[in-house]
């Protein structure tokens, strides 16, 4: 089950590569922008699975919505000399690292309790 | 638990099919924009689509400029090939050669000489008189020329009836490439000929020397090449 997604990735990175899709340069940093926006939301997807409080309707929601967002307010800064592009990276950016720390613990969490039957003392 | 697991699987693998064909895309794109390796820092999107149509454009002449070359040896095969065994045809052919040599549309190789002109060190005030001018990049030409060269060539670019010499800023531009000193005049021709017409008394490269430009001894090789002349023809192009 683990392997579906990671499968899913390598199917979509093998279709990127090889189709000749060819993204204006015009709307690259839009792009850029909405994969952050992407691999943000991935990770707080694997956190919410990892916490037990998964929704998928949630999750695919904030996936394309967050995507969609992020590419708007970079358009919109772009439109009004703004640097907005910098809030979407900095505000995606401490989430990731966030959900990442998150991650991290939980798998501490599940592993050491494998180890011991005892439960950790936090 | 089991369908639950089940969605949360399945949408995770859709979505990581989405981003990983974003990212995909967004890559390969990055690397085709900078293959050097040369990261754009600008943000700008117009810039980088400027930058992106420069690349575009250089490539797409460097492309037409190499078939052009090609096209032309083919043509020349072609021409030797139709002449066949009739004497005036073959006599044709070779007087056209010979006009396409000195036309500089034709890579030539043959025995020349070749001289280098280099900016002297100023000793006193008169800075200007040490350094290498277009000038006196033109009269060596022209003295080459005139002694019988049947190709002359500055730093690899080759002279032909339309080409200019001339000065812009620090540097001498020849075909509207810019080069800097030290500049190497070759020629294609008699050695013995071209020699002594550079090396006369009084002559040109004495007259340099003498106004205190560092000028190489001018030396006869046995074989060089020089490539054609690429670029426009600009009196004859003119319709």
């Amino acid at each position: 089950m683990i392997w579906l997604p990671v499968l899913g990735l390598l199917v979509g990175v093998a279709v990127g590569y090889v189709a000749n899709v060819h993204i204006p340069v015009m709307y690259s940093s839009y792009l850029s922008i909405a994969i952050l926006a992407a691999i943000d939301t991935v990770m707080g997807g694997v956190r919410a699975s990892l916490e037990r409080s998964f929704d998928s309707t949630v999750f695919l929601s904030g996936f394309f919505f967050n995507t969609l967002v992020a590419a708007l307010l970079a358009y919109i800064g772009n439109q009004l000399g703004v640097d907005l592009y910098l809030a979407a990276v900095v505000a995606f950016g401490v989430r990731l690292f966030q959900n990442i720390a998150v991650i991290r613990r939980h798998v501490f969490a599940k592993s050491s309790r494998r180890k011991r039957p005892a439960p950790p003392v936090a | 638990m089991t369908s639950a697991r089940l969605r949360l699987s399945l949408s995770l693998s859709a979505v990581s099919v989405v981003l990983g064909f974003m990212v995909a895309v967004q890559y390969k794109q990055q690397v085709a924009q900078h293959p050097a390796g040369l990261a754009l820092t600008t943000h700008d999107p117009q810039q980088r689509q400027l930058a992106s149509q420069l690349a575009d454009l250089q490539a797409s002449n460097a492309k037409a400029q190499q078939e052009l070359s090609q096209l032309t040896s083919e043509l020349s095969n072609y021409e030797q090939a139709s002449a066949g065994k009739d004497q005036a045809l073959q006599s044709l052919q070779e007087r056209l050669q010979d006009e396409r040599i000195l036309a500089g549309v034709t890579p030539v190789e043959g025995p020349g000489v070749s001289v280098t002109l280099m900016d002297g060190l100023a000793t006193g005030s008169d800075v200007e008189s040490v350094l290498t001018h277009d000038w006196d990049i033109r009269s060596v030409v022209n003295e080459l020329f005139t002694a019988g060269a049947e190709a002359v060539s500055i730093n690899g670019y080759r002279v032909v009836a339309t080409s200019g010499i001339f000065c812009t800023g620090p540097v001498v531009e020849v075909n509207d490439h810019r080069i800097g000193a030290p500049f190497t005049i070759t020629a294609i021709g008699d050695p013995q000929a071209l020699q002594s017409a550079l090396e006369i008394q009084g002559g040109v490269l004495d007259s340099l020397r003498a106004r205190g430009v560092n000028v190489s001894t001018p030396k006869t090789l046995s074989n060089i090449t020089m490539p054609a002349y690429v670029g426009t023809l600009m009196a004859g192009n003119n319709p």
